[in-house]
């Protein structure tokens, strides 16, 4: 069987965006290319932060198809596993539902099947999550008050990438920062399964002051192009990304 | 839809869980736990207490009753918790929840039960564990979620009781649940690939908490030699420790030996005390002839 390719977004950012296009509608635009958005806000350890910025951490992610999770820094490491692995997860039982129906000739969710019955599911449901390609685009907001995160953000990938590792199916990590110098977002290291570069990658990450969230996810989807050996991912259409709705600010 | 932290369920003393399927009724006692996976009820089935797993995320359920069956496959000693019922159950607003009921064990966390009773007990509950991890490796999963929190000392039987299995991982596999102080990828010491060295991995790191010089949770440092030099009432085990934590045992039956060796010789080195020993003997510590004893008594009951 072909297990096809998983593509994520993983944003990691402490607050609202504050430039540019409305990431919620550029969210529901990347999901529509079969790419789920996951978002992470990271509220400070000092625990003074107001988490109401963040509420739209969670319209991001679910007009992106994906998971958000709002966490103090020091739980960062297993909520991007868990974030990665439930959307995961999510899109293989989609996907699972989708067969059921054609099995059973109607909609079948997982918990119309007897119990009994479920155990099968979910090994498949598994094993797909085991063995599928995974391809995941981290996309770190580094603007001045994410400074002092940086170093729970270097932690935290490093320990995801450690898990990818580990999986029986190939998988593809790149990693950009927004907003950078002169531009939105940067690349910091292109597409890679090589776990050693996380480390050489960071101490180069610099804060600016703007967040420009909704512009920097519609340049990065594009990256999504140029993971070596995969199946082929188009970027049909752009041109509804490019053009049709109004800034947030 | 899926922001919330944790898929938790909260239920009400004396509410009443009728399986929608099965059509048994159950009434909660109260919370016992409540984790990342979901939350877990003291119950009642008529008068048997019982323990029921209900989760927001029906996969949980699927998975966890699936390690379940796979465990009842050991012959004889019961590896984790027998598992009693499968079913779902509709709440509030026509909302439906997976839940399983299993056996309810009446234990004592390994960590708390030798706060409470010494470390002596050390030596009879890891043969006792590692035999079951054996158990478990020899159906070619590994426990995964290892932690002084998921070993159960049963109160009445005094045996050691494996809970919590959704870390259950075949061989070869990436693990998915894990708690960071017992993950050798946290320490850089291994991957995360399922084998039997990972457990016991673990394993040692539960050791070392247990040292009352250790807090785990609040160990800055990612040096794990640092950590065994400050267990110092943990000394005599020091060595198998520190050959679990760099993956030198390939099975649980190799390190459960040589905790074994450890246990002889303290035992020898505390008879022959009264002539002279230098030996660092804090493991035996308040470890009276009579404890002494009565670790062992249970050691040959087990
Ligand atoms: N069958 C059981 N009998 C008694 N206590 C249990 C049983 N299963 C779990 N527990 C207790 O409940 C705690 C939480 O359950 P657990 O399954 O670990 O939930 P989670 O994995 O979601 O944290 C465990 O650490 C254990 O102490």
């Amino acid at each position: 069987m072909n297990t096809g390719t998983i593509r994520q977004i993983l944003l990691i950012t402490d607050g609202c965006s504050n430039q540019g296009e409305d990431p919620v509608q550029v969210s529901t635009m990347i999901a529509d290319k079969g790419v789920a958005v996951n978002v992470i806000g990271v509220l400070d350890d000092d625990k003074s932060e107001e988490p109401t910025g963040l509420s739209e951490v969670n319209e991001i992610a679910q007009s992106g198809g994906g998971i958000s999770r709002i966490v103090y820094a020091d739980v960062l490491s297993e909520t991007v596993q868990t974030v990665t692995r439930q959307a995961m997860t999510q899109t293989i039982q989609g996907f699972v539902s989708k067969e059921l129906k054609e099995i059973f000739g109607k909609e079948t969710d997982e918990t119309d099947l007897p119990p009994e019955e479920r155990g099968e599911v979910q090994r498949v449901v598994e094993d797909l999550g085991e063995t599928v390609d995974l391809q995941v685009l981290i996309l770190v907001d580094t603007s001045a008050s994410m400074q002092n995160k940086m170093e729970a953000v270097k932690d935290a990938i490093d320990d995801f990438i450690l898990s990818l590792q580990a999986r029986t199916g190939n998988h593809y990590y790149s990693i950009f920062q927004f907003p950078a110098k002169n531009q939105v977002v940067k690349e910091l290291l292109p597409w890679t399964n090589d776990g050693a570069k996380v480390a050489k990658v960071f101490p180069k990450l610099a804060a600016g002051g703007i967040t420009p969230t909704g512009a920097a996810l519609k340049q990065v989807v594009r990256s999504f192009q140029n993971v070596p050996n995969s199946a082929e991912w188009r970027d049909d259409s752009d041109d509804i990304i490019d053009s049709s709705y109004g800034t947030s600010q | 839809m899926t922001s919330s932290i944790h898929p938790t369920v909260r239920l009400n003393k004396y509410q009443k869980i009728r399986g929608k399927w099965n059509k048994r009724t159950y009434t909660i006692v109260r919370l016992i736990g409540e984790g990342a996976r979901g939350s877990i009820y003291l119950a009642l089935l008529s008068q048997q207490y019982v323990a029921l797993k209900i989760s927001q995320d029906s996969s949980v359920v699927s998975a966890e009753v699936n390690a379940l069956k796979m465990l009842k496959k050991v012959q004889g000693q019961s590896l984790g918790p027998l598992l009693l019922d499968v079913d779902d159950v509709v709440l509030g607003h026509q909302t439906v929840y997976a839940f399983y009921v299993m056996e309810y064990i009446d234990g004592v966390p390994l960590n708390t039960w030798v706060k409470q009773e010494g470390l002596q007990w050390l030596f009879p509950a890891s043969q006792q564990l590692l035999s079951q991890l054996h158990q478990l490796h020899n159906l070619g999963h590994i426990f995964g979620d290892l932690k002084p929190e998921n070993i159960l000392v049963d109160r009445k039987s005094k045996q050691v009781r494996l809970v919590d299995v959704g870390g259950v991982t075949p061989f070869g596999r990436s693990i998915r649940e894990y708690t960071t102080w017992y993950d050798r990828g946290y320490w850089k010491l291994g991957d995360r690939r399922a084998e039997p060295s990972y457990d016991l991995f673990a394993y040692a790191v539960c050791l070392l908490s247990m040292d009352p010089h250790i807090k785990i949770q609040q160990m800055k440092s990612k040096d794990i030699e640092k950590v065994i030099q400050s267990a110092t009432s943990l000394k005599p085990l020091h060595a198998v420790i520190r050959h679990a934590l760099h993956g030198e045992f390939d099975t649980a039956v190799e390190m459960k030996h040589a905790i074994e060796q450890v246990n002889q010789k303290q035992l020898k080195v505390s008879q022959t005390k009264t002539s002279k020993s230098n030996f660092k003997m804090e493991l035996m510590g308040v470890g009276t002839i009579v404890t002494i004893h009565f670790a062992l008594l249970y050691y040959f009951i087990w």
